[in-house]
């Protein structure tokens, strides 16, 4: 073998070894239960907890919202530092809600994406280029008063299991 | 006259474009002609397996998407290049077209399914480099921007789900290092976006093929003066 070859061969050989023990390409990983990855139940509304008869609608409506439940699965990672990290991946929100006479209807639900940035706190759902922005601290998430989705109320949620 | 100068400036571009598809496409990691190759796919959460074939210009890929015990989905990709240049060093615009559909079972009798289509375009640059007889490296790098078009699709008892959509467009970096000896190529290749931070990918693919042609081009095209020896 020329020394030529030789010389390519080594430095070829460094390379792979440079690239392979700094992570270059090596993706960070993640367990499932980091991020927003979870269920987050709503727990308050404008910071009073959901009666048993429901809350008001802030729109004309006799319905009440009685329950509400954010779902999240965390896909894919920006940046592998240890809460700095920013996340994205799929979504499905739902809401319960009653009639005046107490009869339960049909549970709405959404699917979407969402993005989280973890320096930040915040959370960004998303459908149909529609966003709706909270924030998170620790394992309460507070969507901030959003006129589309519930008028001006600020809807707060608990993480209270991983998946 | 204009139709000579169209027909000289035709034939310099096809010869350098027709020796390309018929060479390796060190642009993309992949020796010559047909090829089969077993992928291994790392992401951040869970992995791929599948399998990518490429017929000269023409790659066609399949994976199984297993994210963890609720997510899991596949996905399939095709792409169209056409290098330019030999293999020493080569530039390969390239139109790509992807499909994903996850299945997310979040609870006991409900799903979140999402069909993800997705537009690729940009160029990919490459180089194939003899590094002892019969073992050639391939580095490369490819960026292109893509843009996905996402339904979802809900399943829940006892409810009225509504059909949602999204959009989402980014800038995806591929760079890799594919080996070759004789007809057997192995390698990795990586994947990162304009947003991602640090050093780290958000999926690395490990990759183990087969070439059908007998390998590289190499012994035409990377060392041109040996073949202008052996022409002597």
């Amino acid at each position: 073998m020329s020394l030529a070859r030789r010389a390519r061969l080594s430095l070829l050989a460094v390379g792979v070894t440079f690239a392979t023990s700094c992570g270059i390409v090596d993706p960070c990983e993640f367990g499932a239960d980091a991020g927003m990855s979870g269920n987050w139940f709503l727990t308050r509304v404008n910071g009073q907890p959901i009666p048993g008869s429901g809350f008001p609608l802030p729109f004309p409506s006799t319905d009440r919202l009685t329950a509400g439940v954010l779902r999240f699965k965390t896909l894919k990672y920006f940046s592998c530092k240890e809460g700095q990290e920013r996340s994205s991946g799929r979504v499905v929100a739902a809401y319960a809600l009653v009639t005046a006479a107490g009869q339960t209807k049909p549970t709405k639900a959404y699917g979407g994406s969402f993005e989280y940035d973890n320096r930040t706190g915040t959370v960004t759902l998303k459908a149909f280029d529609k966003a709706v922005d909270g924030d998170r601290f620790g394992e309460e998430f507070t969507i901030r008063p959003d006129i589309p989705l519930f008028g001006s109320y600020v809807l707060t949620f608990q993480r209270n299991s991983f998946n | 006259m204009r139709v000579p100068v169209l027909s000289c400036t035709a034939l310099a571009v096809l010869s350098l474009v027709v020796p390309g598809m018929a060479g390796a496409q060190a642009c993309h990691g992949t020796p010559r002609g047909t090829t089969l190759a077993y992928e291994y796919g790392k992401l951040n959460v869970g992995n791929t397996q599948g399998l990518a074939a490429t017929f000269g210009a023409v790659k066609l890929g399949a994976r199984l998407r297993n994210i963890d015990d609720e997510l899991s989905g596949k996905e399939a990709d095709l792409r169209f290049s056409i290098p330019i240049g030999t293999a020493r060093f080569q530039v390969c615009p390239l139109l790509g077209l992807g499909f994903q559909r996850d299945e997310w079972d979040f609870d006991l009798d409900s799903r979140l399914t999402t069909n993800m289509l997705t537009l690729k375009a940009g160029a990919a640059f490459g180089t194939e480099i003899q590094v002892a007889a019969g073992i050639s490296a391939m580095p490369f790098v490819q960026v292109a921007y893509q843009f996905s078009a996402i339904h979802f699709d809900l399943e829940m008892p006892n409810s009225e789900p509504e059909v949602t959509g999204d959009t989402l467009s980014f800038v995806d970096i591929e760079y890799g290092l594919v080996g070759r000896y004789r007809n057997f190529f192995a390698g990795v290749a990586a994947n990162r976006d304009t947003d991602s931070e640090g050093i780290h990918p958000y999926q690395a693919r490990y990759i183990f093929g087969f070439s059908f042609s007998g390998g590289s081009s190499s012994k035409a095209q990377v060392d041109p003066r040996r073949s202008g020896r052996q022409r002597r």
